[in-house]
């Protein structure tokens, strides 16, 4: 069921954005682990037009913020504001109170607007004023950022931030054939109303359930660890993955082995995942930041780590 | 991100085939006319077989290579001078005819060497040979180690194939046409030991010198009797209703630094670089190290003419990591032997385009032209460092009078 959907899913998407089929599993797999995804990317590459059509095709209540640097931490939670009639404060939740948040542009406001998003993120809940509110599930942030501009009147998105992306996708750009393609649809000016609904919030919630129902094995679990561990003693890595990561590996290659039509996860299934669940959440060191960038090491950890296999019998018998 | 592709053209398809097949039949008829045996149906097996061989080997030197390509990885290679590190060529067959034992001839500049570097001392390249195989449709990794040995970036500037015939003698040559562009950028080494004074004495505080003529409106660190030549916009008019007298504000001097590498790539007496320009490009990529530790912003010039806005080898103002990768990548890529200008010229230059910094950083030897400008910096109040082999040196007024005699 869950790949009929995923298949529905590229259909929808494949309407605006050609090419993108890897993408759209990676979206489908952070949906299905209520996760939150970071595209980034150059300029005009889609971020934004994907961002939308994945908030059309997956139902539910949606919520845009153009971020900039005069956006507060109360345009995103909300704030009590007073009403003259009842001459009471009245709550009134920012654009968080929805399913799907599209965080455009996140890396343009200050680090303490960005900041906001934490809790509500981590925990799905915001809290104004003291008082705690809970946020409907699921609850997921769609946030675009462009790295060409990081040095331009943007502020880099804090460690603690990133961490709580559960993937961060690099769209790049389309290749020549894909590019032509996106010629002829692009012809149209209303390609995105094309877009219809795939899936409800019950659907989703079924496919969580069936995600939740994956076995993954200790072997693969003790090789998750490793590849987390590994980052906490590279050479070049500075700050390496939380505890939040090797949850989040696990999650992902659960939702790997789930798009695969498997019911349990394989090592492969971690090693395709890991690049784009850690790669956003090392911090190189210096020397680490001029030799090397965070996609190479992470690579280099995967290369690295011996990856588990089933011995057969002979091995038994040694 | 695709690999960056290399073409090819084949320059010499020698053959051997032909005069064997002529030689095989020269000798058959030979021994058909001596000895008078019956030979006529192995001579009709033998030249039926080596027809064949030679149809397929016109077919095989045909569309071997036509649908071969070679790509450099698009992985950014930089290393500090020293250091190992490994080109990567993608060999990719797209045809449908294998290609077995054939022998790939790299060169490249030589900021770096192959290990078992095959070229000859007095060739500015480094040479290595490598053995791959690769099926119809499939592709073949080949990792090239190397050292980094000089300052500088490198190319792969040639590449030869030599791919063995298969259904006959010799081989297929085939040889790149153009260069690459990957680059493999070679930084200074900043590992040497003599830097150590260095971290020393940036450690002991010298980064730490307020001496801006600016105060940060944002700090307030109490207040004082109002004294003539105070600002209107200090008075702390609050205070001074509650006291009855004039207060004026205190705030702290302000924080923002900046520090201006100037780099002189003239020597004093000739158009030549300096001797130890190497030593001193070690010095200043240990130096950057240090003050991004203490993200401290800082700008790099050049007095090396360009074709650009900039007039001169610059890099903006910024600090982090990133820039300090920009600004390693900015000193791999100084060619020494290059068109400059006199220092003194240089910089009144940047007296008059820059904005005060509060450091300033020079390298070269000092001479009383240069010394007249750089007294116009010191009397703004900006702390002035030259470096030189032995490390940073203050550079006080007592030396420039000295310079100016």
């Amino acid at each position: 069921m869950a790949l009929t959907y995923l298949n529905d899913l590229k259909k929808e998407i494949g309407k605006v954005i050609v090419g993108q089929e890897e993408v759209i599993d990676l979206i489908f797999i952070s949906i299905v682990q209520k996760g939150h995804i970071l595209f980034e990317s150059v300029p005009g590459t889609g971020k934004t037009v994907l961002s939308k059509s994945v908030s059309k095709v997956m139902g539910g209540t949606f919520s845009r913020v153009q971020f900039t640097p005069d956006v507060l931490p109360t345009d995103i939670t909300g704030m009590n504001i007073y009403n003259p009639k009842t001459k009471e404060f009245e709550l009134q939740l920012g654009p968080v109170k929805t399913n799907i948040l599209l965080a455009d542009e996140i890396n343009r406001a200050t680090p303490r607007t960005q900041s906001a998003l934490l809790e509500v993120m981590e925990e799905g809940q915001v809290t104004v004023d003291g008082k705690t509110y809970p946020i409907e599930e699921p609850f997921i942030v769609l946030a675009t950022q462009n790295p060409i501009e990081s040095k331009q009147g943007t502020f880099d998105l804090p460690e603690a931030q990133m961490d709580r992306f559960f993937l961060k996708i690099d769209l790049g750009y389309p290749s020549f054939e894909n590019e032509r393609l996106m010629l002829d649809l692009h012809r149209s000016n209303h390609i995105q109303e094309s877009v219809s609904q795939v899936l409800t919030l019950e659907t989703i919630k079924e496919i969580q359930n069936m995600a939740e129902k994956i076995e993954i094995n200790d072997t693969v679990k003790d090789y998750i660890i490793n590849l987390v561990h590994h980052t906490r003693r590279h050479e070049h890595i500075e700050l390496g993955a939380s505890p939040r990561a090797t949850i989040a590996l696990m999650r992902a290659g659960i939702g790997t082995a789930l798009i695969n039509g498997r019911d349990y996860v394989t090592p492969d299934d971690v090693k395709y995942i890991a690049p784009y669940v850690l790669s956003h959440r090392i911090v190189l060191n210096i020397e680490g930041m001029t030799v090397t960038n965070n996609d190479e090491v992470i690579d280099s950890i995967l290369n690295k780590t011996e990856v588990p296999v089933e011995y057969g019998v002979s091995r038994d018998e040694v | 991100m695709g690999f960056h592709g290399m073409k090819y053209r084949i320059v010499h398809t020698e053959s051997k085939i032909e005069t064997l097949l002529f030689f095989i039949i020269a000798v058959m008829i030979i021994f058909n006319l001596l000895f008078t045996v019956d030979l006529n149906g192995w001579l009709e097996l033998i030249i039926g077989i080596i027809i064949a061989m030679t149809i397929l080997n016109l077919i095989y030197e045909r569309y071997a290579a036509a649908h071969l390509t070679v790509e450099v990885s698009p992985e950014q290679i930089r290393k500090y001078k020293g250091q190992d590190g490994t080109v990567k060529l993608k060999v990719i067959q797209k045809g449908w005819l294998p290609i077995l034992s054939a022998r790939i001839h790299i060169s490249a500049g030589d900021d770096i060497k192959f290990h078992n570097d095959q070229a000859l001392k007095i060739r500015n390249v480094t040479e290595n040979t490598f053995l791959f195989t690769v099926f119809p449709r499939k592709s073949a990794l080949i990792e090239i180690p190397f050292e980094a040995k000089n300052r500088g970036t490198s190319k792969i500037t040639n590449t030869k194939i030599n791919i063995p015939r298969l259904f006959g003698f010799g081989e297929i040559k085939l040889e790149q046409i153009g260069h690459s562009n990957h680059e493999i950028l070679i930084y200074p080494d900043r590992y040497a030991l003599h830097n150590q004074p260095l971290k020393a004495k940036i450690e002991q505080g010298l980064y730490m010198e307020k001496n801006t003529l600016f105060h940060d409106p944002l700090l307030s660190s109490g207040s004082r009797p109002y004294e003539r030549t105070d600002s209107l916009r200090d008075v702390h008019w609050k205070l001074s209703a509650r006291s009855g007298e004039l207060m004026t504000k205190e705030y702290e001097k302000t924080t923002h630094m900046s520090w201006l590498f100037l780099i002189n790539l003239r020597s004093e007496k000739s158009f030549a670089p300096p001797n130890n320009i190497e030593t001193i490009f070690e010095k200043l990529a240990y130096i950057f190290g240090e003050i991004t530790k203490k993200n401290i912003p800082f700008k790099l010039m050049a007095n090396m003419r360009t074709f650009d806005q900039n007039h001169f080898y610059t890099i903006p103002e910024s600090s982090g990591k990133s820039h300090y990768k920009t600004t390693l990548e900015a000193l791999a890529r100084i060619k020494t032997v290059t068109y400059t200008i006199s220092f003194d010229r240089f910089l009144k230059f940047v007296q008059q385009t820059e904005k005060t910094p509060t450091h300033i950083i020079f390298t070269g030897q000092m001479d009383a032209l240069m010394a007249r400008e750089l007294r116009m910096y010191i009397d703004r109040g900006t702390v002035i460092y030259q470096l030189n082999e032995h490390g940073l040196e203050p550079f006080k007024l007592s030396a420039l009078k000295e310079a100016e005699r």
